[in-house]
């Protein structure tokens, strides 16, 4: 039960520092507000406030228990001052019917205490208790920033982590989502109040349980995830234009979009559209620097931390050793076509009742989304199409349906409007009843990810928290194993994801970031036949006096060519004259384009190593070597692997005191001797890179050969549990 | 350009995404050429393998393998001999990469015996012509680490160019992953 007071505190502590600067913004923002909304627009305005502060306290290193309960109380004691906790004397907002007045308060209220019930439970979401909360554990342990560079998410915007560190601090884990879970049940009355302030308070009671009762909306919004704020940032975004707020605040909220998930900033095109067709240009600017600063802590973090201020995304622009370019492009076309949707044909039903090919569902209520279409013949659909479809724009770039979060308030108000009002109170109520965790079983079989039960009993902390953990989360075992066998500073290689927010070591997830995926492949040049460096490609030339070679690749395959995702890799570059290989010298410069910082790995004598361009080959692509001086050359030999079929390479060499010029086509292949001591030379080169431990599970591709010749590769297993195997480097 | 009427102040609004991302792209933070890393020591031909195609093959051949180099092969023998030493002999296979002739199949051969150490390890088929890339696990307990091992490999048939005994055309042989 401390531990439940712990998480209440926590979460409400965030809520009402945000609530407390909101109410000081708005007080000079002097906005009319009406009873109804007052409060629930200072959390709203007050929480990008709170979140840059926070911001601010991770880039000082300040983040400290104490340092936050002070920066805390002093902003509860300069809202005091301020006059924010008087009662104010304010108009109310136009009176819902009584119908709506009772339906809405059931609702809401119903749902409230589920909902609250399942953000205080134990996080076990996936995203949620991996890298969100484990992002946020990594900035409370170094109390700030810290560059993270074995997770790419780290360089995601963290609008509001920021706010889940300020609650985390003193609730862990169940206080950030219940953070989350605070504007998650702000949006609902949001939507309520912008109906009545726009004279449809029907419309918004109903759009507004649409949205609250979606088993997507309700499981991700009681999660430390982002897309239920997000969702109801952006609505704030446009309600704050609809009633005229000043373009600063709006400008910040737009920029607090951004700081929340990059695709959200698109809302910043709403009120900039809305203030250009009234030619209202000074504000529009302002609209744009007040979004621009609020959102720039970002950017500049990652530009600082990782070279490339979009980070992780647009690496060809801004070239990194953080993020590989050939995981970005395979990425976005994971994301554009998740694994079983053929035709876009199947999104209606994946979306609205079935949710296990897109992560989650939004009730078969949606299907009725079409019908939406018909508030366009009101100005007030008008707009709420217009936001909608900016914010559904960016949905193409990632189709699961929780990536429909941000237009979906507008998709709910659309349809609210667009459907006949005596149905709304029977589509509500039958949409509420459909929610309740687990209904959504009884009627549609076992759909995509939702709330299976209400596990009140977890929440108050009645039943032992790592017990439940252990029950509901796949890994959260491994991770407490982690704990227990590895030292402070160990930093653990694993090729799935676990909860990593249950460990304070370092986990290195194969895919996720630049410096993972190359510790993977010295593992997999090991461990595949067809990565091993078991081809020699031989350049043979005249003998000729050179300053360097330069290998260049001459193939760009067309989209949809079969070897389109090759990528080009050269295990080592060697340079022979009459049979003898020239030593490399310190004088030596190597390079590459691209990946310039793998050059090196293919001049450093190991096999286990490679430079590998990170990009899908296209032509132009190089990797050379300038020896300082004219050096006598005949042959240059490529040791590489056999899982480039694409690659087509000619030989240019730079004549003493000349540019480079062609020396060669592509050159024949022939069979190399692996090392037998390949797999011990991969481990020390992990080693090298900072590994100390392995995390296996039975189901991964590597388990079978690394269980099997665990002394082979220079490994012991230290522990197991649940299928996951703990190995230490020896 | 600003049209007259209109306020200055608002007008450099659009210019500041391109001007920041332009600024940005130049920061782009790419190294230049570097040295080499550090070289270990240069390390002998290998003692498990043999390229046939290399001179210090010859280090590797008991018996049955042609001197003579052609591009990549060499004439191998009914019976041909190979001696090699491990580093490791965990989780290795033996693997041998050679082209049968048509002229060995119509001398009826049907599959080449490979022994390792003394011990059968595998047939590799030879009852039709081409390329053929053959590989198997090797028993750890077959070889020892830092001792010589013996492969042997044994065709069903031979044929005649002119005087000389001809079995297939082998490239590569020895211990892999």
């Amino acid at each position: 039960m401390p531990k439940a007071l712990s998480v209440l505190f926590g979460a409400g502590f965030t809520v009402l520092c945000a609530w407390a600067l909101g109410r000081m913004a708005l007080k000079r923002a002097r906005l009319e507000l009406a009873r109804e909304e007052a409060h629930l627009l200072a959390f709203l305005c007050g929480a990008p406030l709170l979140s840059l502060l926070v911001t601010a306290m991770c880039a000082a290193r300040a983040v400290y228990d104490a340092a936050v309960l002070a920066a805390g109380a002093a902003i509860l004691a300069a809202a005091w001052k301020d006059g924010a906790f008087r009662q104010q004397e304010l108009a109310p907002l136009p009176a819902l019917p009584r119908l709506w007045r009772w339906l809405f308060g059931a609702v809401f209220a119903t749902y409230s205490v589920i909902a609250v019930i399942a953000a205080m439970a134990p996080e076990m979401s996936p995203d949620g208790s991996s890298y969100h909360l484990g992002i946020v554990a990594r900035y409370y342990r170094e109390h700030g920033f810290a560059r993270i560079d074995t997770n790419l998410y780290a360089a995601l915007s963290q609008g509001l982590e920021m706010l889940f560190l300020w609650a985390f601090a003193f609730g862990r884990h169940s206080a950030a989502a219940l953070v989350h879970c605070a504007f998650y049940l702000a949006l609902p009355l949001l939507m309520l109040r912008f109906g009545q302030r726009m004279d449809a308070p029907q419309a918004g009671a109903a759009a507004g349980l649409f949205f609250l009762c979606s088993p997507l909306a309700l499981v991700d919004g009681t999660s430390a995830y982002t897309d239920a704020a997000v969702a109801c940032v952006v609505f704030a975004v446009v309600y704050l234009t609809e009633r005229g707020a000043p373009a600063w605040l709006t400008g910040v909220m737009g920029g607090f979009a951004y700081a929340l998930k990059y695709t959200a900033g698109f809302v910043v095109l709403y009120p900039l559209l809305r203030l250009a067709w009234r030619k209202q240009w000074r504000s529009c600017a302002v609209v744009f620097a007040a979004a621009m600063l609020t959102a720039a802590p970002w950017p500049l973090r990652n530009w600082l931390y990782y070279g490339n201020p979009a980070a992780p995304l647009l690496n060809r622009v801004w070239p990194n050793d953080f993020v590989h370019v050939s995981f970005e492009q395979d990425y976005v076309e994971f994301m554009r076509r998740y694994p079983g949707i053929e035709s876009y044909a199947q999104l209606p039903l994946e979306l609205t009742v079935r949710g296990r090919l897109l992560g989650g569902f939004w009730g078969p209520l949606f299907l009725l989304a079409p019908v939406g279409l018909l508030a366009l013949r009101r100005e007030l659909g008008r707009k709420v199409w217009l936001a909608g479809v900016i914010l559904a724009a960016p949905y193409a770039a990632n189709i699961g349906a929780r990536f429909l979060m941000p237009a979906a308030p507008f998709v709910s108000f659309a349809m609210a409007l667009g459907l006949p009002a005596p149905a709304l109170p029977w589509l509500a109520a039958a949409h509420a009843i459909g929610g309740i965790p687990d209904f959504p079983d009884k009627y549609l079989g076992d759909p995509g990810w939702r709330r299976l039960e209400i596990p009140w009993r977890a929440a108050l902390r009645l039943e032992d928290e790592t017990q439940w953990l252990a029950r509901q989360s796949a890994g959260y075992r491994a991770a407490r194993l982690v704990e227990a066998l590895t030292p402070p500073d160990a930093l653990v290689l694993a090729l799935n994801g676990i909860p990593e927010s249950y460990t304070s070591r370092e986990i290195a997830v194969g895919f996720q970031s630049g410096r993972n995926e190359r510790l993977l492949d010295c593992l997999q040049v090991a461990l595949f036949d067809g990565m091993r460096p078991k081809v020699e490609a031989v350049f043979r030339i005249p003998k000729l006096e050179l300053e360097g070679v330069r290998v260049v690749q001459t193939n760009s395959p067309k989209p949809g060519d079969a070897r389109e995702k090759d990528l080009w890799s050269i295990v080592e570059l060697r340079v022979y004259a009459e049979g003898a290989e020239l030593p490399r010298q310190p004088g030596w410069r190597v390079w590459a384009k691209p990946n310039p910082w793998g050059a090196p790995l293919a001049f450093d004598g190991s096999p286990a190593t490679r430079w590998r361009s990170w990009e899908r080959i296209r032509a132009g692509m190089f990797l050379q070597a300038e020896f300082g001086r004219a050096e006598a050359v005949d042959e240059v030999r490529l040791l590489m692997s056999d899982d480039q079929f694409g690659v087509q390479m000619q030989l240019q060499g730079k004549a003493p005191g000349g540019g480079w010029r062609v020396l060669g086509g592509d050159p024949p292949r022939r069979r190399a001797a692996v090392p037998l001591a390949l797999r011990r030379m991969a481990v020390a080169e992990l080693r090298r890179g900072g590994v100390t431990h392995l995390l296996l599970h039975e189901g991964d591709y590597a388990w079978d050969d690394l269980s099997r010749n665990a002394q082979a590769w220079g490994i012991r297993e230290i522990g197991s549990v649940d299928a996951y195997h703990l190995f230490q480097l020896e | 350009m600003p049209r007259s009427g209109q306020d200055p102040a608002v007008k450099p609004a659009p210019c500041i995404p391109a001007v920041f991302l332009a600024a940005l792209c130049g920061c782009a933070r790419l190294p230049g050429p570097v040295p080499p890393p550090a070289q270990p020591a240069p390390a002998g031909p290998p003692a498990h393998y043999a390229l046939l195609w290399e001179p210090w093959a010859e280090e590797r051949i008991v018996e049955g393998i042609d001197k003579e180099i052609h591009d990549d092969w060499r004439w191998a023998g009914r019976r041909a001999v190979l001696r090699f030493r491990l580093e490791e002999t965990r989780g290795v296979q033996f693997e041998a990469i050679l082209v049968v002739p048509e002229e060995l199949v119509r001398a009826g051969a049907r599959r080449i015996e490979v022994r390792i150490g003394g011990r059968l390890l595998g047939e590799i088929p030879a009852g039709r012509a081409g390329y053929q890339a053959w590989k198997q696990p090797v028993p750890e307990d077959w070889i020892e680490p830092g001792k010589d091992v013996t492969a042997e490999l044994t065709a069903d048939a031979e044929w005649l160019q002119g005087k000389q005994r001809r079995t297939y055309m082998l490239s590569s042989a020895g211990f892999t992953l």
